[in-house]
């Protein structure tokens, strides 16, 4: 049997208000887990630094971390999320650029990727790798799983920017990537201050 | 009984430091520096979940009041 509902004041409901798009809810939920995961890594590396002795940490037979380029490579990291704090507004605002800010958002975290690669591979050529010290273990574990993060995030943006090529980008969908690749930027500055310097 | 009873639960509180040991933060640390370090960890691990739930609710309180500034009117009236 089908009931057809005909009273006007059941039918003139205004539509639900929402506090907050889905798909940002659900990921503020992923980014709270991902914050833990990364702060359970940095404590036991904490803890393993803690307990060297003295003068021996890093190890003294392992290359040193490349702290100045990795510095250039973070300001490029944090640019490209500012590009996507300007790419927001513009979308918000149905702005014509917000395409392009999208897309040098990407190339910039993709520019950051690229180089945190170029750099593995010169420390690996030098002698710096999983199982050489607790410092290899520790610094691929940590940084190999924010490359990770970095990765998944841009395949997200990537993904919203031909949403939006195609006039199908929601507010929800780009505020989940929006927040992921926020989550990947500030995540990036602790990693950096605790594991290079 | 009621005379073993405080003698028993003595002899319990006696036992606890010895089962503290077991904390990580009160009894791995050998050295002052890896005793900070086991406390510091210690403390971010306990309080970082518990200000980002914070965070959260202090933001969904401010989220409401925006949004829905008229929400509870009626009831309130």
């Amino acid at each position: 049997m089908v009931m057809h509902i005909t009273d006007p004041a059941i039918l003139e409901l205004p539509r639900r208000r929402k506090l907050t798009e889905n798909g940002v809810l659900g990921m503020a939920l992923v980014v709270f887990v991902e914050v833990m995961f990364f702060a359970g890594f940095i404590s036991a590396y904490l803890i393993v630094e803690s307990a060297a002795l003295p003068g021996l940490w890093p190890p003294p037979n392992q290359p040193r971390l490349p702290v100045e380029r990795t510095a250039f490579n973070s300001v490029v990291l944090l640019a490209s999320g500012v590009v996507l704090a300007f790419a927001q507004r513009s979308f918000l605002r149905r702005g014509a650029g917000t395409r392009r800010l999208m897309g040098i958002a990407i190339l910039l975290g993709a520019f950051f990727v690229v180089f945190q690669g170029a750099e593995w591979l010169a420390l690996i050529a030098q002698g710096l790798t999983m199982t050489s010290s607790q410092l290899g273990s520790f610094f691929y574990l940590i940084v190999g799983a924010h490359a990770v993060h970095a990765v998944a995030a841009l395949i997200g943006l990537g993904f919203a920017w031909r949403a939006l090529a195609s006039g199908r980008l929601t507010a929800s969908f780009f505020g989940a990537a929006q927040l992921f690749w926020y989550f990947v930027v500030l995540m990036w500055p602790v990693i950096y201050a605790l594991v290079y310097l | 009984m009621k005379r073993t009873a405080p003698i028993l639960i003595l002899l319990a509180c006696l036992l606890w430091p010895v089962a503290a040991q077991a904390c990580s933060a009160c009894g791995a640390g050998r050295e002052d520096r890896n005793q900070k370090a086991f406390l510091s960890t210690t403390l971010l691990l306990s309080f970082l979940p518990l200000g980002m739930i914070g965070g959260g609710l202090w933001w969904l309180n401010g989220r409401v009041r925006e949004r829905f500034p008229d929400e509870f009117v009626d009831r309130d009236a």
